[in-house]
């Protein structure tokens, strides 16, 4: 059962996402939306940490996590956000629906490995 | 492709003649090929790369095989901005920078033009959309006519596009990859309501680093 979930409707970005933590010997699984990440959260409820963008189409990353918190009742999954915004009121947002960390893309995989470790454990 | 080039600035603003002279925000400008310059070298690391001095074109031509097209939005302006390239050339830039494994198929290529335009787009958005609270949502919208054999793209308007070309060197094989990005303001041009975001004028945006809450 896979721990990671990332969740980017840029096949680029999951692709080199995931790619990099399962070169890293961690169990991950990708979403393309929001939707489609809520429906992945919701059959795998021992996912451990969700990375998600923030603007994608049919469900946006910031909805789907307060969905997760919502209407999945899950308030333990770490979820940090990957994505072009930076602004203080999206990350308001944010920290208001829980999410524990946020990094403006690109991604750099070096960066946050060790990190993403612990939250996924 | 009918070009005009910078005549000279004044005061804060930038002005492209053609043949009724466009006035735009130097930092605008300047921030537009600032930006875009550190996305290629954020995907493309320390790649050879040039960008030609900012023009307007009048032209409804669409350059290459492949572009991406986002919508712009804030209080001051409201518009699209496309990105353009041809297809060989980009594909082959993928394979010789690690962008992709193996060889680049043109699903690799719009992947990474969409996430290009992304990551462009999210920065200027960031730096210059403003508070998107203000924007009035009860929105004008017109179609877009394209048409595919003519390479033609229509805004409905005469508006002129804000015109970069970047040139990017292959590393491997030395071509020159060229991607044209254009401006078009078609729905809302008001300079003199331009402002740089706050936080974008006093700390720059640290990417790819965890900032935990």
């Amino acid at each position: 059962m896979s721990k990671i979930l990332v969740v980017d409707d840029s096949s680029t970005v999951r692709d080199e996402v995931a790619g990099f933590l399962r070169k890293n010997g961690l169990d991950v699984d990708t979403a393309v939306d929001g939707k489609d990440g809520l429906a992945k959260m919701k059959a795998s409820p021992s996912v451990k940490l969700v990375i998600s963008d923030v603007n994608m189409p049919n469900m946006d990353g910031l909805t789907m996590v307060e969905k997760i918190r919502s209407e999945l009742a899950n308030k333990t999954v770490n979820v940090v956000m990957l994505t072009t915004e930076s602004s203080p009121a999206m990350k308001e947002r944010g920290k208001a629906a829980g999410v524990k960390g946020w990094i403006v893309k690109p991604f750099k995989g070096d960066a946050v490995l060790e990190t993403f470790r612990k939250l996924a454990s | 492709m009918n070009r005009s080039t910078p005549r000279e600035s004044v005061s804060q603003f930038l002005i492209l003649e053609d043949s009724v002279e466009h006035e735009y925000p130097e930092a605008l400008v300047r921030g537009m090929i600032d930006i875009t310059d550190g996305v290629f070298r954020g995907l493309f690391g320390d790649i050879a790369m040039s960008c030609e001095s900012p023009s307007v074109v009048r032209d409804r031509i669409i350059f290459g095989e492949v572009f991406s097209l986002i919508p712009l939005e804030s209080a001051w302006c409201r518009g699209y901005m496309m990105m353009q390239a041809e297809q060989v050339p980009f594909m082959q830039l993928l394979e010789h920078t690690g962008r992709c494994e193996g060889q680049a198929g043109f699903r690799e290529l719009n992947g990474m033009l969409g996430e290009l335009t992304n990551l462009v787009w999210g920065a200027f958005k960031n730096r210059y959309m403003g508070d998107p609270s203000v924007v009035d949502r009860a929105q004008v919208q017109v179609p877009l006519l394209i048409n595919h054999k003519q390479k033609y793209i229509s805004f409905g308007t005469d508006n002129p596009q804000l015109c970069f070309v970047y040139r990017l060197t292959d590393p491997v094989n030395g071509q020159i990859v060229t991607l044209h990005q254009h401006f078009v303001f078609s729905l809302n041009w008001s300079p003199e309501a331009f402002r740089e975001a706050a936080q974008a004028t006093t700390e720059p945006v640290e990417t790819g680093a965890l900032e935990l809450f």
